[in-house]
């Protein structure tokens, strides 16, 4: 499976999307959360799209350009030209970036940028004291953390030595053994997104199997128990399947997990799907109604908790 | 000039010399109206004379109008002596003014300086009162019928109970606290307004009140001073001021009727209406002239007010105190300072100076000690001793004062027994008999004798402030530490207690107590002319009040009543008083924190929550003994006073920085003022002089210390005027160092001087500096022409160096390398600049930053900035970075954490909108805001305040006012309801960063 495996040079040195601070729904308290670029999966659905391609990319929001033009004369290959607002052709894009650098309101803008940890550190330091008054911490988040066991082993445990609350947020998709020896010992909690019990649906929607990913769920729940927390996403029409999440409720129950959450669907997504020339095809406008929301959350976990 | 405005500057003589001549014409014939135009003193009628020249400033047109002998004359041309000279910046404005379809407010064509005067500005608004009689004869029949909005405020009220009703708060409980005595809970989670329908009801009376204008103090101090003599008495001998007005203040007290409201359980009012707003002719109460004819209609904050009244303020009163007030006895003393020139341009500096010294906070502990006859005593001790006449005038002034208390309590003492005894014989309302003879015995104790319960401390603290109110312009004079203050009497009242019911009796009766004073405290309203609303919108009286933070040992002095003032400001969500909590990180619990949170969650905006400890420091670092540092109250919003000993008008002034930055990069032409103001500092567009970016800044600095220079010269003009004209021997007699120095608190009598000045805006010039230094000089992305002419033309046709600057500069709030340090440069220039300067009492001045809703009124009268801040945009609030300065609190927080407090003696006010994500529990989200507070405050920020409140819920409250009566929100250090400002500064509220 070439997506967990990880020789490749980028994989050792991964592009981050993004740093942000108080963050209040990855976890416990207040934390930073990192996002990594790149992820084995490719989720119809993704909430961060422009995290799924390890390697860089120029992100495009018409919306904000208000077409100055100051960008074409660097481009290179010429990718960009004039419209209504810039026309931007993406195949011809080599991702160097010199547009982004010039444009002045942001609408183009480079996805992905490397951070040395000693760099990085300082910055997730930063926030120490709001860290430790709300019993929070830094979360990796992506994209695909658990891609890059290098980076993220040392990342880690820097964490660690400054008595910081660290927590992963993961497909499942990985090397059990790299996880369990490199990345577990540093962790003090994982959040463990499940989607489908159904194998050919987690495929035709993810764009792989689930046996890995549910073996690693199984292993972990005997090798750090209390730390896993299981997570599922509700995709209207998808995952949020009254069925599904009976199945998955039970699965979890009859791993001994006592405790889930369902993570509500926001539709905002999409248009950093755009922004990125990644349109999956699914589309969902809307949130879930509090009918709906209250429906998949009886059916859930009244499997969960029997 | 187009051939279609030459027309107009052609037509606008003839046509308006016709409407002066008509209004003339109307004015001689009509007896209604002719009556308008004489003055009425001791009974008889006289006429009363006053010439007006109105011209254009190129002087094409020019016109008159006068009142002489009962007669009106108008036309075109010049007049002899005129009392007023009004120019008008073009035809338009003069039309704006003069037309009969146009009519606009003299103070906003001021404000927007589209006109400006020679001669007395009072003359100016008898003007405007005159003309809106002529525009609408029936007006005394309008003045009849204004109960309408009243009903219908009321009924939102009533929609709101239910909305509020159905929102039902899970409070938090809390284990007993070693700082408390009594309280298991301290958060006296089991109680609501539900199980007080006295205060209930109070509250809703409160709610569906407009205020009202009561003509009892201007009436009584003017009858003073026409049978006494203000500047000489009957023998030509000139009287000395202090004597003059104890004299008055006693005349007020012993003939303002005694009053007890409804279902209140302190005696008195503030004054015979409810809400009373409260006239001071001596100060600003002049300003409502032009409107007293259409107040009560007007749309924001109506007043209402009789014909007789209007008559009465119109005809004698108003005209006795032309020439009194400060403002125009400072003009005439100093013959029309350039300092003051420039103060009415308005875009400059406000000086609070020019309406009242109130700012401070009184002695009250002592009072409740020792009782005021004590006071008294001492005073006489001191007259027998004294050495010179002045000295012993200022003694006897005091004493002659205090009668005046005493005479007011025991007036209050046979009211109370004529209330009970009127309800003799009524077996229904035998309880309210009984508070009726309780409230008796109490006014024939104290305030006279010490206080010896909760019920009566209560009440000497209301009394004293009634009695000052009086004396002292209802314009943030604050209420000190009364968690600490009343502790001593709620526990006298607990030990009384034998059971444990006793006990839950005397917290509850404590409750009840103390939101009585509440509400009680919000019987009286400042008078606010229309501009004043564009200038402070929503704002009260401010008088603030503080808990908690620690003793004069630097023990916690959080306690059971801090409890009780906190379950208070829950559930009332009154605007006033107005709460400062005191948070010391080390001595302070956390339960307590929390609770002021969870507090701010329920109220969404109160208290506003301070650092103990970086408050102490600075005022330490400003020559305070630890002791007195450490027993320090708020003032007016949130800058610190040491209670009762301290006069530090920490509200003198407030200047807009913005100013010298626009002057700075007009070589110190300011483009509204449309003159040469500042010094000549040079043209940034020549390059070759302005080549580094420190010139630029050098340029701005030397105009800021040009403005601050002036301010603080027509400040201390104006505190002289004070001196002569309103020294308060009241005030004196409750502020520490005045009986031992024989010297009124004006005159630097008090223990500690100084005065305060808030600095607005200062966020918009770091930011625009930091634009400047980013994309001038450092990446040479446009040059300073360039720059100037996008400010002129407000960024159109500029999109891409506005979205440079938006979007690609670091702005200060980042917390990006450099933008910190930006603001402090400017903060320390600041501040040097302030402490070099004396002021009229002997202290020093200090700087502060918080901006009332001056952010906003600036902001309407100043250009594009560099910062990208468009024209006529409101400024950021406080020291609150601007909005798009970070997605992210925790930058903010950060940024304003690591200021100097020392360098910010007079404060600061730091806005946080935080709102709670769907469905967030709210123990969890009082959480959250803890957490931000407890750190901001473990990194050293000295003061913040929220706004819990969602967009929406604002947008919806523009939308349908009815339904949010009470929706309280923060503007910059004082608490307003949101239904009640103008449309500038809710739109700014809207605008404000939101975080979760």
């Amino acid at each position: 499976m070439p997506g967990i495996v990880d020789t490749a040079p980028e994989r050792r040195r991964p592009l981050i999307v993004d740093v942000r601070p108080n963050s209040l729904d990855d976890g416990p308290g207040i934390r930073t959360t990192v996002f990594f670029k790149g992820c084995p999966l490719a989720c119809v659905w993704c909430h961060n799209p422009e995290a799924i391609r390890s390697g860089p990319e120029i992100a495009f929001l018409e919306k904000d350009c208000i077409a100055c033009g100051e960008c074409m004369p660097v481009c290179v290959p010429k990718a960009l030209g004039r419209g209504p607002a810039v026309a931007f052709d993406r195949a011809l894009c080599n991702s160097c970036g010199a547009c982004a650098e010039l444009c002045p309101t942001g609408a183009l803008k480079q996805v992905g940028r490397y951070w040395e940890i000693d760099e990085l550190l300082p910055h997730l330091l930063r926030d120490l004291p709001f860290y430790r008054n709300s019993g929070g911490g830094v979360t990796l988040s992506g994209g695909e953390a658990t891609m890059f066991p290098r980076y993220v082993e040392e990342l880690l445990r820097r964490l660690k030595e400054a008595g910081i609350h660290t927590l992963v947020e993961t497909c499942g998709l990985f090397r059990l053994e790299t996880f369990r020896e490199r990345l577990l010992p540093h962790l003090d909690q994982i959040y463990y997104d499940v989607k489908f019990i159904d194998e050919a649906l987690h495929e035709r929607y993810t764009g792989r199997p689930n046996r890995v990913i549910l073996q690693n769920l199984e292993a972990l729940a005997g090798l750090a128990p209390g730390r896993v927390l299981p997570r599922v996403p509700l995709i209207p029409g998808l995952t949020a399947d009254l069925d599904n999440l009976r199945a998955i409720g039970g699965y979890l129950r009859h791993l001994g997990f006592a405790e889930a959450r369902l993570l509500p669907y926001n539709p905002l997504w999409a248009e950093k799907a755009v922004s990125v020339g990644r349109e999956s095809g699914y589309r969902h406008e809307g949130w879930l109604s509090r009918e709906e929301q209250a429906a998949c959350e009886s059916a859930f976990f009244g499997a969960l908790c029997g | 000039m187009g051939v279609k405005e030459s027309l107009l500057e052609r037509t606008t003589g003839p046509y308006l010399a016709a409407v002066l001549k008509l209004m003339a014409f109307t004015f001689n014939r009509d007896a209604g109206l002719k009556s308008q135009l004489y003055r009425r003193r001791n009974g008889t009628v006289e006429p009363f004379d006053t010439r007006y020249q109105f011209r254009t400033a190129n002087g094409a047109t020019n016109l008159y109008l006068t009142i002489e002998n009962g007669r009106m004359r108008a036309g075109f041309g010049t007049v002899r002596d005129p009392h007023l000279v009004a120019t008008f910046s073009d035809a338009f404005a003069l039309r704006s003014f003069l037309s009969p379809f146009a009519q606009t407010d003299p103070l906003n064509l001021m404000i927007e300086n589209k006109l400006t005067f020679e001669g007395n500005m009072n003359y100016l608004g008898r003007l405007g009162h005159l003309t809106a009689v002529a525009r609408n004869r029936r007006w005394r029949q309008a003045l009849s019928g204004v109960e309408s909005t009243d009903a219908k405020m009321a009924r939102g009220d009533s929609m709101l109970a239910t909305s509020r009703a159905e929102k039902r708060w899970e409070t938090l409980r809390c284990e007993k606290t070693p700082e408390t005595a009594v309280l298991d809970d301290p958060y006296l989670s089991c109680y609501t307004l539900d199980d007080f329908p006295r205060l209930k009801a109070m509250r809703a009376e409160f709610f569906g009140a407009r205020g009202e204008i009561c003509t009892e103090r201007p009436r009584l101090v003017t009858e003073y001073y026409r049978e006494h003599g203000f500047e000489t008495d009957a023998e030509g001998r000139e009287i000395d001021p202090e004597l003059r007005q104890a004299g008055a203040l006693h005349h007020v007290l012993v003939n303002k009727q005694p009053l007890i409201r409804e279902r209140a359980l302190l005696p008195g009012t503030t004054t015979a209406k409810f809400p009373g707003v409260v006239i001071y002719p001596e100060m600003s109460g002049t300003t409502i002239w032009p409107e007293l004819a259409t107040v009560s209609g007007r749309e924001l904050n109506p007043s209402r007010i009789s014909p007789e009244e209007v008559d009465l303020l119109n005809q004698d009163v108003f005209p006795f105190w032309v020439d009194r007030n400060i403002r125009e006895w400072t003009r005439r003393e100093w013959n029309n300072a350039r300092c003051q020139q420039l103060d009415e341009r308005w875009v400059l500096y406000f000086m609070w100076k020019t309406a009242a010294v109130s700012h401070t906070i009184p002695d009250s502990p002592a009072v409740l000690e020792r009782g005021l006859l004590a006071f008294r005593e001492d005073a006489a001790r001191y007259e027998a001793a004294a050495a010179d006449e002045r000295s012993r005038n200022f003694y006897r002034a005091v004493q002659t004062a205090i009668d005046g208390v005493l005479r007011y309590a025991e007036r209050l003492a046979e009211k109370a027994e004529s209330m009970a005894a009127e309800l003799d014989g009524d077996a229904s309302q035998s309880e309210r008999r009984n508070e009726f003879l309780e409230m008796a015995r109490i006014c024939r104790k104290v305030p006279a004798g010490p206080a010896e319960s909760l019920h009566e401390a209560l009440s000497v603290i209301l009394l004293l402030q009634i009695a000052l109110h009086m004396e002292n312009m209802n314009a943030g004079l604050s209420l000190g530490r009364l968690d600490a203050w009343l502790q001593p009497y709620f526990l006298k009242d607990v030990a009384k207690a034998q059971t444990d019911e006793e006990r839950e009796a005397v917290v509850r009766r404590a409750i009840e107590l103390v939101g009585s004073f509440f509400l009680q405290c919000n019987d009286h309203l400042p008078l606010v002319p229309s501009v004043g609303m564009r200038l402070f919108a929503g704002s009260s009286s401010d008088m603030a009040m503080t808990v908690g933070g620690v003793d004069r040992d630097g023990k916690s002095a959080v306690c059971d009543m801090t409890y009780v003032i906190l379950k208070v400001a829950e559930i009332l969500t009154l605007r006033d008083p107005n709460l400062n909590a005191r948070y010391h990180p080390k001595a302070n619990s956390p339960e307590y924190l929390r609770r002021l949170c969870e507090v701010n969650v329920i109220t969404t905006s109160t208290p506003s929550i301070h650092n103990d400890e970086a408050v102490i420091a600075t005022l330490v670092n400003q020559g305070f003994a630890i002791e007195d540092a450490r027993d320090w109250g708020a003032t007016g919003c949130v800058e610190p006073t040491s209670c009762g000993r301290h006069i530090g008008h920490t509200n003198c002034m407030l200047l807009n920085t913005v100013a010298a930055m626009e002057m700075a990069l007009n070589d110190g032409y300011h483009p509204l003022i449309r003159e040469q103001v500042g010094p000549h500092t040079g043209d940034p567009a020549d390059a070759s002089r302005f080549d580094t970016f420190d010139k630029l800044l050098a340029a701005y600095k030397e105009q800021l210390g040009y403005v601050i220079g002036q301010s603080i010269e027509y400040n201390n003009l104006l505190g002289r005027a004070h001196q002569y004209l309103h020294p308060t021997p009241l005030l004196s007699s409750l502020v520490q160092g005045c009986l031992e120095s024989g010297r009124d608190v004006i005159l630097g009598g008090a223990k500690y001087n100084s005065s305060g000045a808030a600095l607005v805006s200062v966020a918009d010039v770091v930011d625009s500096l930091l634009v400047i230094r980013q994309l001038v000089y450092e990446e040479k992305a446009v040059d300073f022409k360039t720059l100037l002419q996008a400010l002129r033309d407000d960024f159109v046709g500029h999109e891409a160096l506005h979205a440079r600057i938006m979007k690609r500069v670091p702005k200060f709030g980042s917390d990006a390398p450099g933008t910190r340090e930006m603001a402090e440069d400017i903060i320390n220039f600041i501040y040097d600049e302030y402490q070099s300067k004396e002021n009229y009492r002997g202290g020093r001045y200090t700087s502060g930053f918080w901006s009332m809703s001056n952010h906003v009124v600036f902001g309407s009268l100043s250009g594009a900035l560099p910062s990208g801040r468009k024209r006529g945009k409101a400024f950021t609030p406080g020291i609150t970075p601007t909005a798009s300065a970070s997605p992210n609190l925790l930058d903010n927080i950060r940024t304003v954490a690591a200021l100097d407090p020392l360098k910010m003696p007079n404060n600061i006010a730091f806005n946080v909108k935080l709102t709670p994500a769907p469905g967030e529990p709210h123990a969890e989200f009082v959480e959250h805001a803890t957490t931000y507070a407890k750190t901001y405050f473990e990194l050293g920020g000295m003061q913040m305040q929220f706004n819990m409140v969602t967009t929406e819920t604002l947008r919806d409250a523009m939308e349908h006012p009815e339904s949010y009566r009470n929706l309280m929100v923060r503007i910059s250090g004082y608490n307003a309801y949101f239904v009640e400002l103008n449309r500038e500064m809710q739109i700014e509220l809207i605008e404000r960063a939101e975080y979760r």
